[in-house]
């Protein structure tokens, strides 16, 4: 490229310092924002395999069962009786930090004398010393010397944990030596004990989690011969399919968060074409100048997309670095949120991928490029005897309208025809409330066009000229300011459909949680996880019921388990009547006659559930699950609304519970007070007496219905936070392409000045001109917001997770989104405005 | 007999007093020497190898690794029983475990043959290791850890196969009773089928992959209480002994499976039941065991402890047991074990004697003691060699012999 040419454009951004800012600053918040969700993603995804391959080493197959477990009679029995070797049995769970609600530690009990061929780290790197007291001593442990670092112990030390209402203090009996990296991040959330210590520290008397089965020869033929000698209620399944199971969990989940990203990657991309073509198309001058000293438009064209290149360049570095930053804050929230809803992930910590940032840089420098390339093909163009006419260009746009028009609607069409076609495909109905999105931005020109010229029509009704001066620049320069008004167009509606949506789940939860939770109060496991099935003895129900202002107690034993049949869903036993006040979907007899249904062995099963697995109870009568007594149907007595589990819920009577499943814990104790009595007061006290011996939480209805939902708003801290990103871009890329496009102004500008308008005036034009495009992308945002909200509430939910939610509007939401609109719009005419009034007019005029 | 002594192991045992030692002592300290390994490191070894005679096993070299040591000198005797009075016996009872001892062992050798004169010998020994005193066992949890070894000697055949398992003694997954008998890992077995004592009629069984024994055992002969009355001491120091018993002739029939090829089997197999606390003194390097079944019906029982000088330590011993059943105890002067051959393994380079003249003149007795093979190594996590014998000269007959710490 010629030097001096490279470096007369280097000069120009030298003296446009806050345009070339601008544009380093679009593309480099556009690349972050991909970036660092990509990178949130991803390793939230790397740490998730990590978390559950970490615990399955090396087995190809494992024995489970459908309930909490199964009976540890099954491992010597199959040492015993069936000649089968490589087999591990696991007791695993998670406990929590003591002092610390966050940090959670997996403990994974195993047995040293049959663990070597499964996971190298505990067979093989425990140290000789550690060995007789990891067997001998109750409640030992080994830990990795990175753990055993961070937390600041040593072996003969002892740490503090807590698991379910219970305190535990557990010796470190060793130190586990890590063999690779892998071994090295798995151990960093996890703790290793005897068989003994896991079922004594787990509440799982007599259990074990599964028996991990290393099977490599004659695969079906021994398969086959277990199969046949186990007892009833287990069965064998592959590892890969232990995972499978667990990953589908998260399957919605992380779709939603690749739409987010897709999301972002969409403004990314306005904001980078915005920002790059606006500082070419600033240049023509410029270029007509070179052109007339000799430069030719190939050097023209070569300077432009160098130039781009180079700052897009400097974005992109920056835009990478900050992206890394980003999805470090990022992923803390993603791996809470999975924790809290499917699966405690114990391994964490940033995987930056080479995919992730070259994915950035791509999209940065390309994005950059395309949009550099039909000014530089403008700049080529220019004559040298003076400037290009922007009327060109906008004269193009113009022919282009019918085009880009049609184009528009046939995208918008198609995108509420995909989600109007029942179907069950996630990815496809995101895919079509992105075609909405786009669609609307296309049409976005022609509604500029006839709104303008629907106010300069209406001019005698508006006082002044300068409304109907503003409304005429908007049309004429309708190239730019159709994208500047897209692109916070897109940006609002996000904002009121997300935000729709949430407040419409919100609500949702809210009334059934008010209609489900009967009781006064509620004596339960403080939560700490998805998945945990913590317990408390049998003995604190006894506590509760005798406390003289109770009249009576119900308890609830909510369990994840895994299923074969129905893979992971939420089993609840309850001890007493709690069907007389759920709304039910549909049921099979009366409401009266629901509860001893339930009695006689019938179950309830969730909304979720029955879409999740395509139940039709005029069709299927039955669900099948596979109990410590074998296989066993449960006939549906009816399907309820329940918010509480996004993988399906299963209700049964607590008595038709323990006569399937080995038990002896409960979750909840839900009393019912006499009347009159003073909750509170009641709540105190049982805090007081339980408390003393047991970490219960204890709380009045109220409470708990604000613990439910603080739960469910940190689910939608993530989208929320990435919502609010994404909407920050966005205004940034309004706020610089407005303010190019006032500021390229200048002339135009300072002829009005000159010709007499008052600085005053001056500014009042330029802010109405902003204030307009504002008042356009809030008016589009706003039924294109609702279309989203309804695409969320009523398609996307529905056929993510299988439920029905409440649409509820709330006009301040859109209100908001209006105001926000405007007030982005102005604040980017505040900059202009005040330059122009600083502005020489015969500075500015000489230049002509 | 024993687990082997390793030749290093007495490199690690510092008892207080430097003692005479019995095959007990320096089996204690073996088998604690591979318990110790055996969690950590050892394991690996056992699920991987099984025992095939073919190329090197880790266990060799494993264990001597140092990384036991720490654990080998914390582990005193504090708070286990001693065998350090001359104890009454009480049968069935004293067939099942005595978990206050720190080791014990039930272990079966014999030489059996197949109705078409296919000769085999065989060896499953079940021992049992305390790892610490005064565990209290739960559901799971166990101060003791069960491991046993399976070795088949396919005269004929020319092969020889070994194998171990281990496993804590709770969860149903490994220990002993009493009465009716039983002592068992996993699923290699002994036990009795009806309300049988360690006499019989007892079954024995054990499989492993190809390789597979069963047996129906019965006692010709009753239980014979070795030492003083069953009291086996090593050492002058009180407490430094074994309770050490045996029943000298089984008579044994069943089957043995090789691959496909299935083996009605009989012949004699000799049990030795031994339970003790205290550990081998360093100066003794290992020891040699012989068991003898003669066709006249008697049988003889001899060891002798290696010292480090190169000499024999006094406390070597051993029993003669005639046909009816009496026992006449051997001391140390009153027989001579003289190696006439040798064999170096290929596989851990040591160099075992192969072939004895045993001498015994006041018995009269001057025999020739012939491995039936030389490889009859054991490559586990011990490395030993303990195989089946013929027996020539003054009397004929077969037996078992151990050799350790070579």
């Amino acid at each position: 490229m010629n030097r001096a040419l490279l470096r007369a454009g280097l000069r120009w951004h030298g003296r446009h310092r806050v345009q070339t800012l601008l544009l380093i600053l679009g593309v480099a918040l556009g690349v972050a924002l991909v970036v660092g969700i990509d990178i949130a993603n991803t390793s939230a995804d790397r740490a998730f395999r990590l978390s559950t391959t970490s615990l399955t080493g090396k087995a190809t197959h494992r024995i489970v069962g459908d309930g909490i477990g199964i009976s540890d009679t099954v491992f010597s029995f199959l040492r015993r009786r069936t000649g089968f070797r490589p087999s591990a049995p696991v007791v695993e769970g998670v406990l929590s930090l003591e002092g610390s609600m966050v940090r959670q530690l997996r403990l994974l009990g195993v047995d040293p004398y049959s663990e070597p061929p499964f996971r190298g780290y505990v067979g093989a790197r425990v140290d000789a010393a550690a060995i007789v007291p990891f067997l001998t001593v109750p409640g030992s442990i080994a830990l990795s010397s990175e753990l055993a670092a961070e937390l600041r112990v040593t072996p003969g030390d002892t740490l503090r944990l807590r698991r379910g209402v219970r305190s535990l203090r557990m010796p470190v009996a060793g130190i586990l030596r890590a063999g690779d990296e892998f071994e090295r991040r798995a151990l960093r959330g996890m703790i290793i004990s005897d068989i003994a210590t896991a079922q004594e520290v787990l509440d799982l008397p007599g259990r074990l989690s599964h028996i991990d089965l290393i099977v490599a020869r004659d695969t079906a033929a021994t398969l086959a011969h277990l199969r046949t000698t186990l007892p009833p209620g287990v069965r064998i399944e592959t590892a890969e399919q232990r995972s499978a199971a667990i990953g589908s969990m998260t399957d919605a989940f992380s779709l939603n968060l690749t739409a987010l990203s897709l999301l972002a990657l969409l403004v990314g991309m306005f904001l980078i074409y915005d920002t790059v073509s606006f500082s070419v198309v600033q240049r023509r001058e410029q270029f007509g100048v070179l052109r007339a000293i000799g430069a030719s438009r190939a050097q023209i064209a070569t300077m432009v997309l160098g130039e781009t290149l180079l700052l897009s360049s400097i974005g992109t570095i920056a835009g990478l670095a900050l992206g890394v930053f980003l999805g470090k804050a990022a992923l803390g929230l993603v791996t809470q949120t999975i924790s809290d809803l499917y699966f405690t992930m114990t391994v964490t910590g940033i995987d930056v991928s080479a995919v992730s940032l070259i994915k950035g840089a791509l999209l940065g420098l390309g994005a950059a490029l395309t949009a550099a390339l039909l000014p530089a093909r403008e700049a080529m163009m220019a004559s040298p005897a003076g400037a290009i006419r922007r009327a060109m260009l906008e004269d193009r746009i113009r022919a282009m309208l019918p085009r880009i028009t049609m184009l528009g609607a046939l995208l918008l069409l198609a995108g509420l025809a995909i989600v109007l076609v029942p179907q069950r495909m996630v990815a496809l109905s995101f895919g079509a409330v992105l075609l909405v999105l786009l669609g609307t931005a296309l049409l976005s020109p022609v509604v500029i066009r006839m709104s303008m010229s629907l106010i300069v029509r209406g001019r005698h009704l508006l006082p002044g000229v300068t409304t109907v001066m503003a409304a005429r620049n908007i049309a004429r320069s309708l190239s730019r300011t159709s994208l500047a008004i897209a692109a916070l167009m897109i940006a609002v509606s996000v904002i009121v459909g997300v935000n729709t949506m949430i407040g419409s789940f919100r609500q949702t939860v809210e009334d059934w949680l008010a209609v489900t939770l009967g009781a006064d109060v509620f004596v339960s496991v403080p939560f700490s996880g998805a998945g945990r099935n913590e317990g408390m003895p049998m003995a604190l129900r006894d506590s509760v019921a005798a406390h003289p202002d109770v009249a009576r107690v119900i308890t609830a034993r909510p369990l994840a388990l895994q299923t074969a049949r129905y893979g992971g869903l939420q089993l609840v036993a309850a001890s007493d009547d709690v069907a007389k006040r759920r709304p039910y979907k549909w049921q099979r007899v009366e409401r009266a006659r629901i509860w001893p249904m339930l009695h006689t062995g019938g179950v309830l099963i969730s909304e979720p559930f029955a879409w999740r697995h395509a139940i039709d109870p005029a069709r299927d009568s039955v669900i099948t699950l596979r109990t410590d007594t074998g296989e066993t149907d449960f006939l549906i007595a009816g399907i309820f609304y329940d918010y509480s589990s996004d993988k399906g819920t299963v209700l049964m009577s607590d008595r038709v519970y323990r006569a399937h499943w080995r038990d002896t814990l409960v979750g909840s104790v839900a009393a019912f007070l006499h009347p009159g009595a003073n909750v509170d007061a009641v709540v105190h006290e049982l805090q007081r007496r339980l408390g003393a011996t047991s970490n219960v939480l204890v709380q009045s209805n109220r409470g708990l219905r604000d613990t439910a939902l603080a739960i469910f708003d940190r689910t939608f801290t993530i989208t929320l936070a990435l919502q609010l990103l994404a909407g920050i871009v966005a205004f940034i890329g309004v706020f610089s392409a407005l303010m190019a496009l006032q500021l390229e102004r200048g002339r135009e500008i300072a002829t009005l000045r000159a010709t007499g308008m008052s600085r005053s005036q001056l500014g009042r034009l330029i802010l109405t001109e902003t204030g307009l495009m504002g008042a356009v992308s809030g008016l589009l945002a706003l039924p294109v917001g609702l279309a989203m909200a309804l695409m969320l509430v009523h398609v996307i939910n529905l056929r993510s997770f299988g439920w029905t939610l409440q649409l509820r509007l709330d006009p301040i939401d859109f209100v908001l989104a209006f105001a926000v609109a405007i007030a982005a719009a102005l604040l980017a005419g505040i900059y202009p405005a005040f330059r122009f009034a600083q502005t020489d007019i015969r500075q500015a005029l000489r230049e002509e | 007999m024993d687990p082997l002594l390793h030749r290093r192991t007495h490199s690690y045992s510092h008892p207080p007093h430097r003692e005479n030692s019995s095959r007990a002592a320096a089996a204690a300290i073996v088998i604690r020497g591979a318990v110790l390994f055996l969690l950590p490191l050892l394991m690996l070894v056992t699920v991987g190898c099984t025992g095939n005679r073919d190329g090197e096993t880790a266990a060799t070299t494993v264990v001597g690794e140092r990384s036991a040591l720490s654990v080998l000198s914390t582990s005193d005797t504090a708070g286990f029983a001693r065998a350090d009075v001359v104890r009454d016996f009480r049968f069935p009872e004293d067939d099942g475990p005595h978990p206050e001892f720190r080791t014990e062992w039930w272990y079966w050798t014999g030489n059996l043959e197949s109705s078409d004169g296919r000769r085999f010998g065989y060896q499953l020994t079940f021992f049992r290791q305390a790892l610490a005193p005064g565990v209290r066992d739960s559901a799971w949890r166990s101060g003791h850890t069960y491991f046993a070894n399976f070795a088949l000697t396919d005269i004929d055949g020319g092969q020889f196969h070994a194998f171990e398992r281990f496993n804590r003694g709770t969860a149903g997954l490994a220990g002993a009773r009493a009465f009716p008998f039983r002592v068992w890992v996993d699923d290699w077995t002994v036990h009795a089928t009806g309300a049988n004592d360690i006499t019989g009629p007892v079954e024995l069984r054990a499989t492993e992959g190809e390789i597979s024994i069963a047996l129906t055992l019965r006692a010709e002969k009753p239980r014979i209480l070795h030492g003083d009355h069953g009291l086996s001491k090593k050492s002058a120091a009180s407490g430094n002994a074994s309770y050490y018993y045996s029943l000298t002739r089984i008579a044994s029939d069943g089957h043995i499976r090789i691959g496909d090829r299935t083996f009605a089997v009989q012949g004699t197999s000799w049990l030795d039941r031994e339970w003790s606390t205290s550990v081998l003194d360093p100066a003794q390097t290992g020891w040699d065991w012989f068991s003898m079944q003669f066709d006249d019906g008697s049988e003889l029982m001899l060891y002798q402890l290696r010292l480090d000088n190169g000499g024999i330590d006094p406390f070597s011993a051993g029993s003669s047991i005639d046909p009816t059943g009496k026992r006449r105890t051997l001391t140390r002067e009153e027989f001579h074990i003289m190696p006439r051959g040798a064999w170096q393994s290929p596989r851990s380079g040591i160099h075992w004697p192969s072939g004895w003249e045993v001498r015994i003149p006041a018995l009269g007795l001057v025999l020739d003691v012939e491995p039936v093979r030389d490889d009859q190594e054991l490559p586990l996590t011990v490395t030993y060699w303990e195989g089946a014998v013929r027996i020539r000269g003054s009397r004929t007959g077969v037996g078992y012999v151990e050799l350790t710490g070579y």
